[in-house]
Formats: C-alpha cells, sequence, structure tokens
C-alpha cells in the first residue's frame, strides 16, 4: 500500500511540474516541486524512500524533457540519499527546519547540476543564473516545501502515541 | 564475504552512482534515436500530459477571471470604446481583403511549397530554469523525425506570412517529440541578412534572448533587419525567418560585430506548432 502511494506521489509530482508548474512561474521562474517532494519524503520516511523515490522521479523528468539522461536522477538521488541519513532531532510540528534545509537543497541542486552540465560540455552561464533567478527560486522553493511536508507528512505518518522507553 | 555484507548499502550507493554516470555520458552524445525505454515511457505518459497541460491552462485562465471581477464595470466602458474603435477599422480592413489577389499568390506559393506541413500542439514545457524546450504531441507515426524543423507562421507584412523558425526535433517516440528552440543554448544557426547579403551566426543564451555576431566587422546591417537562415551547415533549411535585429554592437577589440536578436516568435506563448517535412 505504501508503495503504491508513493508511485502515485512520484507520477502526480512530476506531471505537475511538467504541465502546473510553467503556469505559475514568477518571474519566469519555475519553482521545483519534485525537489520539494524529494525533500519532504527524505525528512518524513527516512531510509530508502528519500534515494529511491529521488531517482524514480528524476528518471521520469530526464526521459520526458531533458536531452541527458540522468542528470536530474544523479542529483535528486544524491540529495535523498544526503538527507535521509543525516541525524536530525527537532519536533514534528517544526516547520523552520525543511525550510532551513529546503533552502540548501536548492542550493546544493543547482550547483551540481551547473557542475554536471560543465562537464557535459554545455557552456551556460552561472554569475547570470544566481544574479537573477536563484534567489526568487529559493524564495519560492521554500514556500513550496511547507505545503508539500504538510502534505506528506499527514499522509504517511501514522499518529505517534508511545507508553513505553525506547 | 564478509566485507560485501558489512559494506552492502555503500556498494548499492556507489554502483547507482556509477550506473547514472555512465547513462549521463551515454546519451551525452548525439544520438540518431532514443531508446526503448524512453520510447515506452513516453508513449504512455504523454496522453496524460496532454490532457494535464489543457486542464492547467483553464485554471490558469480561471483565476484571470476571477481577478477581472472587480474591474467588470470599468472595463465593460472601455470595451464599448474599443468595440466602435474595432469597427471602424475593420471597415478598413474589409477594403484590405478585397485586395485578394495578391494575398492569393501567397496562399498559393505556400500551398507549392516544398515541405509538408504537420500541424502539432505543444503538451508540455522542460520544467527546469535552465533551458527552453517543450514537447510536442506528434511523433514517429505522424511522419515526424529527429532534426526535423519546427516552425509557425509569421505575419511580416500585412498579408504576408512566411514560416517562422521555432527549433528543432532532438528525439522522437511514437506519438510525441522533444523540441528544442532556437533561445536555448544548445542552438547556434548560420544567418543571412537579406537586405546586404552579410551573414553570421546567432545563439540562444539563458537570458532566453538571440545573441551572436555578423563575420565581417565592416558589414553594414542596421536596427530591423531581417534576418534569415542561410542553410549553412545543414541542420536548418534555407530561408527560414528567424527575426529582426534589435541592437548592434561594434566590438573592435575583438574585430566582430555582435548583434542581438528579437526572435520572431514569443516563445512564452506557443501552443501549436508546424513540423516541416520533405
Amino acid at each position: 500500500m505504501k508503495f503504491l502511494i508513493l508511485f502515485l506521489v512520484a507520477l502526480v509530482s512530476t506531471i505537475l511540474q511538467g504541465t502546473v508548474a510553467p503556469y505559475i512561474s514568477i518571474m519566469g521562474v519555475k519553482c521545483n516541486l519534485i525537489l520539494a517532494v524529494v525533500v519532504s519524503i527524505a525528512l518524513v520516511n527516512r531510509k530508502p524512500y528519500g534515494s529511491v523515490m529521488g531517482l524514480i522521479m528524476g528518471l521520469i523528468q530526464d526521459v520526458l524533457f531533458s536531452p541527458i539522461i540522468g542528470i536530474n536522477a544523479l542529483i535528486y538521488f544524491v540529495i535523498g540519499y544526503v538527507l535521509e541519513n543525516i541525524e536530525m532531532h527537532y519536533s514534528r510540528d517544526d516547520i523552520y527546519m525543511p525550510v532551513f534545509i529546503m533552502a540548501l537543497s536548492t542550493l546544493g541542486y543547482n550547483l551540481l547540476y551547473f557542475i554536471l552540465m560543465f562537464f557535459s560540455a554545455y557552456d551556460i552561464s552561472l554569475l547570470f543564473f544566481i544574479k537573477y533567478k536563484l534567489i526568487i527560486e529559493l524564495i519560492y522553493n521554500t514556500l513550496l516545501i511547507i505545503l508539500s511536508y504538510k502534505v506528506i507528512s499527514s499522509i504517511f505518518v501514522a499518529p505517534d502515541i508511545r507508553f513505553y522507553r525506547e | 564475504m564478509y566485507f560485501l555484507k558489512k559494506n552492502k548499502e555503500r556498494i548499492i550507493i556507489i554502483s547507482v552512482v556509477i550506473i547514472l554516470i555512465s547513462i549521463i555520458s551515454r546519451t551525452n552524445v548525439a544520438r540518431s534515436s532514443i531508446s526503448k525505454i524512453e520510447k515506452i515511457t513516453g508513449n504512455v505518459l504523454s496522453p496524460v500530459f496532454g490532457v494535464a497541460n489543457k486542464g492547467s491552462q483553464k485554471v490558469s485562465g480561471g483565476f484571470k477571471d476571477i481577478k477581472n471581477i472587480f474591474t467588470l464595470k470599468q472595463r465593460n466602458e472601455e470595451l464599448e470604446k474599443k468595440v466602435a474603435k474595432l469597427e471602424d477599422e475593420n471597415r478598413k480592413y474589409e477594403t484590405t481583403i478585397s485586395q485578394t489577389e495578391y494575398l492569393r499568390n501567397e496562399y498559393e506559393l505556400s500551398k507549392s511549397t516544398q515541405y509538408n506541413l504537420i500541424k502539432s500542439d505543444v503538451i508540455g514545457r522542460e520544467d527546469g530554469n535552465w533551458f527552453s524546450r517543450f514537447m510536442i504531441d506528434k511523433g514517429t507515426k505522424d511522419g515526424v523525425k529527429t532534426g526535423d524543423i519546427v516552425v509557425r507562421a509569421v505575419e511580416i507584412e500585412q498579408g504576408v506570412v512566411i514560416e517562422g523558425l521555432v527549433g528543432r526535433i532532438i528525439d522522437v517516440g511514437d506519438n510525441w517529440a522533444k523540441v528544442v528552440t532556437i533561445i536555448d543554448e544548445l542552438s547556434n544557426i548560420s544567418f543571412n541578412v537579406i537586405r546586404t547579403q552579410d551573414s553570421g551566426i546567432v545563439s540562444g543564451d539563458l537570458e532566453k534572448e538571440l545573441v551572436g555576431y555578423v563575420f565581417d566587422d565592416k558589414a553594414d546591417v542596421v536596427k530591423g533587419d531581417r534576418l534569415y537562415t542561410s542553410g549553412l551547415g545543414g541542420k536548418f533549411k534555407k530561408g527560414l525567418y528567424i527575426g529582426d535585429i534589435e541592437e548592434v554592437v561594434n566590438d573592435n577589440e575583438d574585430m566582430v560585430k555582435s548583434i542581438k536578436v528579437k526572435p520572431a516568435i514569443d516563445f512564452k506563448k506557443i501552443y501549436t506548432v508546424y513540423v516541416l517535412s520533405e
């Protein structure tokens, strides 16, 4: 059952990213829903869901849109793996931690994307991207993670009541 | 064996990363066709994308309607004025329409064009912020091939309609295809200025603009000159309209004349395109 839900989440978010995101872009910058979902799942479900979901959604995205297969898959996989393995202590209702992590992930995503593209012999200007797009994308994505974290944690987290010591 | 068991997770992670990197390097070269897995995924998902895209177009239209409620009355007055003006203009246009002979010639020309135009809808857009690409709903079943050129009809003068260059197809599935637009980083186009017969190269950049240079630094190109593809290099066919020169910069140090080009097509508002095939 959990796998079915996860698969549906992957499919729906990829489709939304490909079709709805261009229509709600702010100043020409699109939000990254897939990254938000990967981060939320890695934070909520921990091992090994973050990395596997990142791999699957990245592959779908690459096959459909990118001329080079595997770049997004690799980045989401790495981000998911790192996040699901970091020890973090924070309350589940605390929203600041996911927001902070999402900001870091957005930076990491764009940096990795630039590096991979650079070594695939694409000449792209990082400075322009940082100057005009990165800040807007950061703000947009951090707003998005609040929504996606709430939804994902309400889907996957059972009421956490325990009467014994760990 | 103990080593394998102890480091099972690390081995899995490292092998996944290595596999992905090898896929990246394998797919980074120009491919003549796409793999079977890509084809199947695309075939299954592209109808879903078509529906979702239509839906989101409707939804974003709906939001606009809601916004407009507050300004309805004012808008009504504006529109009435506009209708009167338009009726006046309409009369003028009707006289133009009566000059159909000239236009009909153009139409005949476009009918006798050597190209076969395949009409297709845009069903999805590249989701990153780095590139400018989209997906269309026609594929090998409709006769679309890799490397085919994608155009739109552009009216350059009143009644003169020609093919405006949109981009090039890089991957084809059974019922879908990926298009790289000319304002993408990947595109380099060799052009011709019709007025002076000067030639040069333009390419897209991250700012979603066309920039380039003229080979001859003493060339007499000015703002407003029309650029057409020259057919050099063989990727783009000759005589397709690219856009107008927006700015000419004399760069004496580099001994080239840089230009900035306004594309003929508004790439934010592409909904239908035509694929050229012989």
